[in-house]
């Protein structure tokens, strides 16, 4: 009798330890896998991957998708999974593109004009959410699809074919602009994860979105304003992934209605370890993340591996972010 | 006897004998402004194009609804027990691709092409409900994620490229037209016909309704959740891979589903399945509306077209239309 309590205690003993051992791993999984990333396409090319130019180049391709992603994160802490990021994203660059190339109006208002665009998409998406109460991945994917479609109506009345031009003089040199030796989007890449930190952990606005993500019922019992939290989020991500994809265009001289600054940040924030139910995750973690996705795109597009790899390994990294997401919370339960 | 009588209470306090006349038409409209709104378009339409009413015309626009419809089809099924299946996208490419690379690529028969579809489509069904019943992810993520992975799949079986499907089986058998009406309209109503016995008068059926509405209840009444949800994913891959093959044959060479240029996406088929009455939330949805549903959509696709109107339109018009039917699907949910 007394051998088996003896027993059983330290079983939950140990099974305490290996808990606890696996959320440790789990916890820096994103960045040994970033270790291992950098590890093996220094092996495989040792001549181009590792040099300082390379390792430029990967933090330029990371920083517009990295601001995207960091303001991603926040909506999802506050519970709310954006499936239109790229189409409003897109919608945005071709007003601007409009605005400013056919139109010819100056920076400081074409600028302003299409954030507010995006802003308004966002706007909606949380009006949908907040006030008719459906949930946000198929609001959003409503919300995406009529994005796309009022960018096919700017392309039908301004444009060619498939594509804008963006290409009016200061623009380009703008965005090219280096600032101790690399490209000024580095830096504002990290100035926005520093922006994200101090408000996800030092501010009132932050403790609040943990909350609402965490349990809206109880969030609003203390008296959070959920909708307006909610509103915050989606408009801040709506705005983030607008400004980038405009960076994107004035890098590339054109933006188009299918235009991406990255593919999916559902599945570079979920890598990242951002819960896929609200309240939970780390700002420092996504960049992780962030580093970890532009390592493995240009470490791949070096090896010139064909297009179906990329895609393979995009989607079993979202069931592999997936599942470590359901490990996690299950561990964390128990 | 106090049960009746509560019961009275409530009746008498929900529903006054005089409704309002207001609330009437909303009624009247929810439930038939589907086929008032169907049958307007097609009047129009046929007002604005001579050649729209002509018996070919409306074969063409039956033959082309029956791969969204279809899909629709199995969409619901799952939808009703309240699983979102995103990996009709995925499904469809996978079966495209296989169905090219087999009966083309490898000369294989097309009933051994079409088991092998078939497999390959019960495969991935079983891959979203490991995810979805077992690891317990929430059913629209995860087969997002599969989705993706299928796509992935597809892609690497053919390289990127389009076959183009030259032996002639395939379409000789798949476009035949017994009775002048072409084999895939047919397969389109025995498909709901059946999803209508089997939604309305089987324990299975029945099951499906009661795990959409509400799991745990179902669970401690004795529903078999797993095998239910099982069988749901199953009917939609099978559904998607049913509709896919067809559209193959239509187009006579593999599509490019997933892609700019495709011929549906997720929100389109979703698009059809609120409009025609099934809840997000699982639970609710009668089958035989989303024929309706997908013939409307099908008619303003056609009508735009032969008008001459740009993408835009239409993409802007397909929005409008998901976003309407989200929000029918609220205001129902919100009268019951």
């Amino acid at each position: 009798m007394n051998s088996t309590a003896h027993d059983s205690q330290t079983l939950t003993l140990e099974l305490r330890w290996l808990r606890r051992a696996g959320l440790i791993l789990l916890d820096n999984a994103i960045l040994v896998a970033l270790a291992v990333a950098v590890l093996v396409f220094s092996i495989a090319s040792p001549d181009v991957f590792f040099t300082p130019t390379n390792l430029i180049s990967v933090l330029r391709f990371a920083s517009l998708g990295g601001i995207v992603v960091a303001f991603y994160t926040l909506a999802m802490i506050a519970g709310q999974l954006d499936l239109s990021t790229v189409q409003v994203g897109a919608l945005c660059g071709m007003v601007f593109a409009a605005l400013y190339q056919v139109i010819g109006l100056p920076l400081l208002i074409a600028l302003p004009l299409a954030l507010c665009v995006a802003a308004l998409f966002g706007w909606f998406n949380s009006y949908l959410i907040n006030s008719v109460g459906v949930p946000s991945l198929v609001t959003t994917l409503a919300v995406g699809t009529l994005a796309y479609g009022v960018s096919f109506l700017i392309l039908d009345g301004f444009g060619n074919a498939y594509i804008m031009r963006l290409s009016r003089p200061p623009l380009r040199s703008l965005i090219n602009t280096e600032l101790l030796g690399v490209p000024i989007t580095i830096p504002l890449m990290f100035v926005v994860y520093g922006l994200v930190y101090v408000l996800l952990n030092h501010t009132r606005l932050g403790a609040h979105l943990y909350a609402v993500g965490g349990n809206p019922a109880a969030a609003r019992l203390n008296g959070i304003p959920v909708s307006k939290v909610v509103t915050f989020a989606l408009v801040a991500v709506a705005l983030a992934s607008g400004a980038a994809t405009i960076m994107l265009g004035a890098r590339q001289l054109a933006v188009t209605p299918a235009m991406a600054v990255l593919a999916s940040p559902l599945v570079a924030a979920l890598f990242a370890g951002v819960s896929l139910a609200g309240g939970a995750g780390k700002i420092e973690r996504t960049l992780i993340g962030v580093l970890f996705f532009a390592v493995l795109g240009i470490g791949l597009s070096i090896l010139a591996l064909p297009s179906w790899v990329r895609f393979g390994i995009e989607g079993a990294a979202f069931v592999l972010a997936l599942l470590t997401d359901s490990i996690r919370t299950h561990l964390e339960t128990r | 006897m106090s049960y009746e009588r509560f019961s009275d209470v409530q009746t008498v306090s929900n529903r006054s004998p005089v409704q309002p006349f207001n609330t009437r038409i909303v009624d009247f409209f929810l439930e038939n402004g589907l086929y008032v709104s169907t049958a307007a378009l097609f009047i129009v339409f046929a007002v604005l194009i001579p050649s729209f009413s002509s018996l070919e015309s409306i074969v063409n626009i039956l033959s082309s609804a029956a791969l969204k419809g279809i899909i629709a089809a199995g969409f619901t099924i799952a939808l009703i027990a309240g699983l979102i299946d995103a990996s009709v996208v995925g499904v469809a490419v996978v079966t495209t691709v296989l169905t090219g690379a087999l009966f083309q690529g490898l000369g294989w028969s097309l009933p051994a092409t079409l088991a092998a579809v078939a497999g390959a489509a019960l495969l991935m069904a079983l891959l979203n409900f490991v995810l979805v019943a077992r690891v317990r992810i929430n059913s629209f993520v995860a087969t997002t994620a599969t989705s993706g992975l299928f796509l992935a799949v597809g892609l690497a079986i053919t390289g990127g490229q389009t076959i183009t499907i030259t032996r002639p089986e395939l379409q000789s058998v798949l476009l035949n037209r017994p009775l002048g009406i072409p084999i895939a309209v047919w397969v389109l109503l025995i498909v709901y016909v059946a999803a209508y016995v089997m939604l309305t008068q089987t324990r299975l059926g029945a099951h499906l309704y009661a795990i959409g509405a509400n799991p745990t209840a179902a669970r401690v009444t004795g529903v078999p959740v797993g095998r239910a949800t099982l069988i749901a994913f199953v009917l939609c891959a099978l559904g998607t891979a049913l509709g896919t093959v067809f559209a193959t044959a239509r187009a006579g060479s593999t599509l490019l589903f997933g892609t700019a240029f495709s011929t549906f996406d997720l929100s389109e088929i979703f698009t059809a399945v609120l409009l025609g009455g099934s809840s997000l939330y699982g639970g609710s949805g009668k089958i035989e509306r989303n024929l309706v549903a997908v013939l409307f959509l099908t008619i303003l696709a056609f009508g735009l077209q032969l008008l001459g109107a740009k993408t835009g339109v239409w993409l802007v018009l397909k929005g409008s239309a998901f976003v309407t039917a989200i929000l029918l699907d609220v205001i129902r949910q919100r009268r019951q």
